[in-house]
């Protein structure tokens, strides 16, 4: 096995003879913050690189005359022409274009053309697309904007999680940083905790995963804060309807360390607070009111010299709902907190022109609280009472990944990872001190550790007009004593059938650990991350795509995907559980694990130059679920099966001061589970006789279907020192009444001989009508 | 500069009017949802006992939940339990509670006989059910612990009752748990003293049971995790239990360990979950165990075994 591995790192190089390398970073000029997926191209030997997350390449060719091309979207291309005679080491820094910038959601980090790339099924964003896209409030948001790609899948009206693939949102994994982020929403799932001011990338990988990734079944989403600027001190921020934020970053020391700081806060509380005041000032109560989230992201970046780089960064966030009411000595309140924190410090280590490594400690911890509590005087005697419900998840983790890239059809990652997790499922705390009885109780299950373990290697090979992604990917988990390991192989085939049309397939194995208990009809903070354990066994799936790309002229591009997706021991509440009853007992009775199964299809046109940009995503889909436990152990609809999703996005420059952009989205309307009838199953003597409703299949209903318009019109102006732009939006333009649930009532009418008919029937509730907005962008 | 006000200017207009408009609308809207007609149906829901003489049977119908009539009694119902094919018993209307009811000589009997119940009325198909009566369950050692090893909230220890499940391998066995304090009460002065008879409320923190609070069946599970062998089963109460009544004679525990059909089973843990979802907008929902052929409802059976055991030694 040895000797096979050895030569499967050597043989590349015995192969590339005669050969020499040139390597280094690509960095964009203004700001030295590194250019991913920037292509390098000889035109002479037809050879070519990209750069990986950190700006960095290596491209190895016969000594030779060379004549290089650095390209990057939305930056001037420059040329380097050379007679290769020796290992050669060539940092770049391309200067953004002067032309009005394209926007372009690339389907891949490896550059070029989407024809050319090997793998399928990932999607990038750049953070001007995710900024530019019409925002509920004003508020631009990072997980919105991926909602509008075919493939993912909004949950309910205005909430951020996201379903891809028939996955539900505990089968993303979120790395900010390379750090996992447990709860990505602020305000019950409104807000995503992204601050776009921070972020430098957004990509998603919804399929033919490569070795690299695991961990999750459904999805693998990357996003990297800026670094910070190298060169010069600059500026952003926004003033908006529900909250402001600014963004700061520069030298410490120019050329050699930088920060970034960027912080974000809604202020309800602080317009509302002194109006609730006054409203209680006649009572005689003060009521203290507390309604905000925040975010905080800062990045320390110093480079120790041109072969090593440290990168320290940290995310605080949270949300705060809280009100506590005091009159004379009396006071009762309550409130509930949630919110993340998260810490990474990276190593970046040029070990060679051919070797890159990259180290990182983490940190990540979800929190959350939820307090009522009473204090009053009695006969001057204090009493009290508090209950406070806590949950949550901590990691520390440390991980290294290499990059080791022999020749140009080599591409080979390696590396390994541990993780320490302590989870916190669900305890209740209760304290009390009356005059009678004191009593200090904790009610709950118990904190569970658990280790994780991973291990993969890949190469991502060429063969003429064959490209092959192949790896492996091993994972194990150590938990309450029990040992759970899986080894999964992944591969991604990209084949040139000529006049310019790739066919590609990709098969990919993944298993998680780890599990979130939540509602199938709502996503709240109290949703319980919780192992895998020696009764609950990890979630499992295979996936298989195959689809077609071409680019075609005038700055188009297509891509047409099919997919087949299973997944094992998926995890549900059963019948009649949640989270909010039953605290004494084991979140382990309350669950039941079952299969999933999805298959579509996804169409996905862009246009990317042009004073007209933007995208249609079209998704054909079905996605089932089976548990033993659960409709009688029949196969029903996923709450979120969408036989049909469609995104239309578009951006329209009408000059360079004024700019367009509308999204328009339409779906299936989402699976409910209805009572068609109910009988009565006790006799009349009872003092109230039991009836039961029931119905047919779970989920075996739709809701109305689901579309919306959202629109934006932007005023920009700039100087040579600073931009300003005032952006006006509209959220459901044209007000429709998306169901965010159905309810059954009476409706009652007045009959012609003045009497009333009640009659049964079932209404849809909306949540979110026509919203304005409006915000002001400054930059500097 | 102008071209860029006007656009703007519109805009922002157009936006505060779209928004007015929006404002004197509501958030809610009927929908006509293509629910299938609801064919009526008879309701039947029993479960009986191999100890009961009494064997009460509700009869009513079922409606769509968009119907506006209401559910029926049906005095001129017919109802029929047969036990491997002989029929048992007669049935009565009884009108206060709109049950009917037979009135056995002797209880149903601990044979594990077939019983089928038939439900006609004219309106209505025919509503049936077969139930095979369980073997009889076997009750090992029954130990009871005043002051066992649980704790309750405000420090005091609960008492505990532990029973042997001796499980019968290779068959699935549902098994329902009751118990009762038995005993003689003094009658008084001049008076003679009487029997009573109370039932005692169970719980347990064994994973494997759930307890009932809607019927009277206390504490339910099934033999998955322990098919074939003796299975100690602990359980607590916070009743205190009388291990110390003078003014009592007698005093006992009755424990009653209930071989149930899967159908009574599934029904009564359905049922459970129905109510303690019922208003929980978190909970997922739950459709009731219904084992009533052209019907709804429930027909069950449970072979009673039961041991005694004294309190005062």
């Amino acid at each position: 096995m040895k000797q096979l591995l050895l030569l499967f790192f050597l043989l590349p190089l015995f192969l590339s003879a005669q050969k020499h390398t040139i390597s280094g970073y690509m960095r964009d000029g203004g700001s030295g913050e590194p250019l991913i997926s920037a292509s390098i191209f000889d035109a002479r030997s037809g050879q070519g690189a990209v750069t990986n997350t950190y700006g960095f390449y290596s491209l190895t060719l016969p000594a030779d005359s060379v004549d290089l091309t650095f390209s990057y979207i939305g930056y001037e291309s420059q040329g380097i022409a050379f007679v290769l005679s020796g290992d050669k080491e060539q940092n770049v820094q391309l200067e953004g274009a002067v032309q009005l910038a394209t926007v372009e959601v690339t389907s891949s980090r490896q550059g070029g053309r989407i024809e050319e790339r090997t793998q399928m099924s990932q999607m990038e964003i750049p953070v001007e697309q995710i900024k530019r896209a019409p925002a509920l409030l004003g508020e631009v948001d990072v997980l919105k904007t991926l909602q509008l790609l075919p493939g993912v899948q909004s949950g309910g009206e205005g909430q951020t999680g996201l379903y891809v693939r028939g996955g539900s949102p505990d089968q993303n994994l979120v790395l900010l940083d390379g750090v996992p982020v447990y709860n990505v929403s602020h305000v019950l799932g409104i807000f995503s905790v992204f601050n776009a001011d921070a972020i430098k990338n957004v990509t998603l990988t919804k399929g033919g995963f490569p070795a690299r990734y695991g961990g999750r079944l459904s999805s693998i989403l990357e996003i990297n804060m800026k670094e910070g600027n190298l060169q010069e001190f600059h500026g952003e921020g926004s003033l908006g309807l529900i909250s402001s934020k600014l963004t700061l970053e520069g030298p410490i020391v120019k050329d050699k360390t930088s920060f970034l700081i960027s912080g974000r806060r809604t202020y309800a509380d602080l317009i509302f607070r002194p109006i609730i005041r006054q409203a209680n000032r006649q009572t005689g109560e003060d009521v203290d009111v507390q309604l905000y989230f925040y975010d905080l992201n800062a990045k320390l970046q110093h480079k120790i010299n041109d072969k090593h780089r440290l990168y320290l960064s940290g995310y605080f966030g949270a949300d705060v709902f809280g009100t506590t009411v005091t009159e004379d000595e009396d006071s009762f309140g309550g409130g509930i907190d949630w919110g993340n924190v998260i810490s990474a410090l990276r190593w970046n280590w040029q070990l060679s022109n051919k070797l890159f490594a990259n180290t990182t400690l983490t940190y990540s911890k979800y929190n959350i609280d939820i307090l009522a509590e009473e204090r009053s005087v009695f006969e001057g005697e204090e009493e009290s009472f508090s209950a406070n419900y806590f949950s949550g998840i901590e990691d520390w983790a440390a991980k290294i990944d290499f990059d080791f890239i022999p020749s140009p059809n080599h591409y080979i990652r390696f590396g390994t990872s541990w993780t320490n997790h302590t989870y916190r499922p669900g305890a209740l705390s209760l304290e009390a001190d009356f005059d009678q009885e004191r009593f200090d109780t904790l009610i709950g299950s118990q904190n569970a550790f658990a280790e994780e373990f991973a291990l993969y290697i890949e190469d991502d090979m060429r063969f003429g007009a064959l490209k092959i992604n192949a790896g492996v990917h091993a994972s194990a988990f150590l938990v309450e004593g029990k040992f759970y390991s899986s080894v999964q192989p992944r591969l991604g085939l990209n084949y040139m059938l000529g006049k310019g049309i790739a066919a590609k397939a990709s098969f990919a194995t993944m298993t998680q650990f780890i599990n979130l208990l939540t509602s199938e009809s709502f996503s709240l903070p109290t949703d319980l991350w919780v192992p895998s354990t020696a009764r609950i066994k990890p979630q499992q799936s295979w996936q298989v795509a195959a689809g077609l790309a071409k680019t075609l002229e005038g700055g188009y591009e297509i891509s047409v995907e099919g997919y087949y997706k299973q997944m094992h021991n998926v995890v549900s509440y059963k019948e009649g559980a949640s989270f909010a009853f039953g605290l004494e007992s084991d979140w382990q009775d309350k669950v039941t694990q079952g299969d999933g199964e999805a298959y579509g299809a996804e169409l996905f046109l862009q246009k990317k130059k042009g004073r007209l940009t933007g995208w249609i995503g079209y998704t054909l889909s079905w996605n089932w679920r089976q548990f033993d436990e659960i409709n009688s152990g029949r196969r029903f609809p996923f709450r979120y099966d969408r036989r049909h999703d469609i995104s239309i996005v578009a951006n329209y420059d009408l000059s360079k001061k004024v700019g367009l952009s509308a999204a328009w989205v339409y779906g299936t309307g989402n699976a409910i589970s209805l009572n068609t009838y109910e009988y009565p199953i006790a006799g009349n003597a009872s003092w109230f006789r039991p009836v039961v409703s029931s119905g047919g299949n779970k989920n075996a209903y739709r809701m109305s279907d689901y579309h919306r318009l959202d629109v934006s019109i932007s005023f920009n102006k700039r100087r040579p020192k600073w931009e300003r732009t005032w952006v006006l939006g509209a959220y459901n333009t044209y007000f429709n009444h998306n169901p965010f649930f159905v309810i059954q009532d009476q409706e009652t009418t007045a009959n012609e001989d003045g009497t009333f008919t009640t009659t049964p029937v079932f209404k849809e509730i909306s949540v979110l009508p026509l919203i304005p907005s409006v915000s002001y962008q400054f930059k500097f | 500069m102008k071209h860029t006000k006007i656009v703007r200017t519109f805009s922002a207009l157009a936006l505060l009017i779209a928004s007015l408009t929006a404002c004197t609308d509501r958030f809610e809207q009927v929908v006509e949802i293509d629910l299938p007609e609801h064919e009526s149906l008879l309701a039947v829901s029993t479960i009986l006992l191999s100890n009961q003489v009494a064997l009460p049977v509700l009869v009513s119908n079922s409606r769509g939940v968009l119907d506006t009539f209401g559910f029926n009694s049906f005095p001129d119902a017919s109802v029929r339990l047969t036990k491997g094919g002989d029929e048992v018993g007669d049935f009565d209307y009884e009108s206060p509670t709109s049950l009917f009811v037979a009135v056995l000589e002797d209880s149903l009997g601990n044979d594990p006989n077939t019983y089928t119940l038939e439900v006609a009325q004219k309106d209505y198909p025919t509503a049936t059910a077969t139930q095979q009566m369980p073997t009889m369950p076997q009750i090992g050692e029954v130990d009871i612990n005043e002051d066992g090893t649980l704790v309750e909230g405000g420090g005091g220890r609960l008492d505990e009752i532990i029973v042997e499940i001796a499980d019968q391998g290779g068959v699935d066995n549902y098994y329902a748990f009751r118990a009762y304090v038995e005993g003689v009460a003094d009658g008084g002065p001049g008076e003679e003293p009487f029997e009573f008879s109370y039932p005692v409320s169970l719980y347990s923190n064994n994973p494997l049971a759930f307890e009932s609070i809607f019927t009277d069946f206390t504490l339910l599970l099934d033999d998955g995790a322990f098919d074939g062998s003796v299975y100690p089963f602990n359980m607590y109460t916070f009743e205190s239990l009388p291990f110390e009544e003078a003014s009592f004679n007698d005093l006992k525990l009755r424990v009653e360990l209930i071989a149930l059909t899967e159908d009574a089973f599934l029904y009564i843990r359905s049922l459970e979950q129905y109510y303690q979802a019922e208003g929980n907008p978190f909970a997922e929902p739950v459709n009731v165990h219904n084992n009533i052929i052209q019907g709804y409802g429930v027909f069950g059976l449970g072979n009673v075994a039961s041991k005694t055991q004294p309190l005062i030694e």
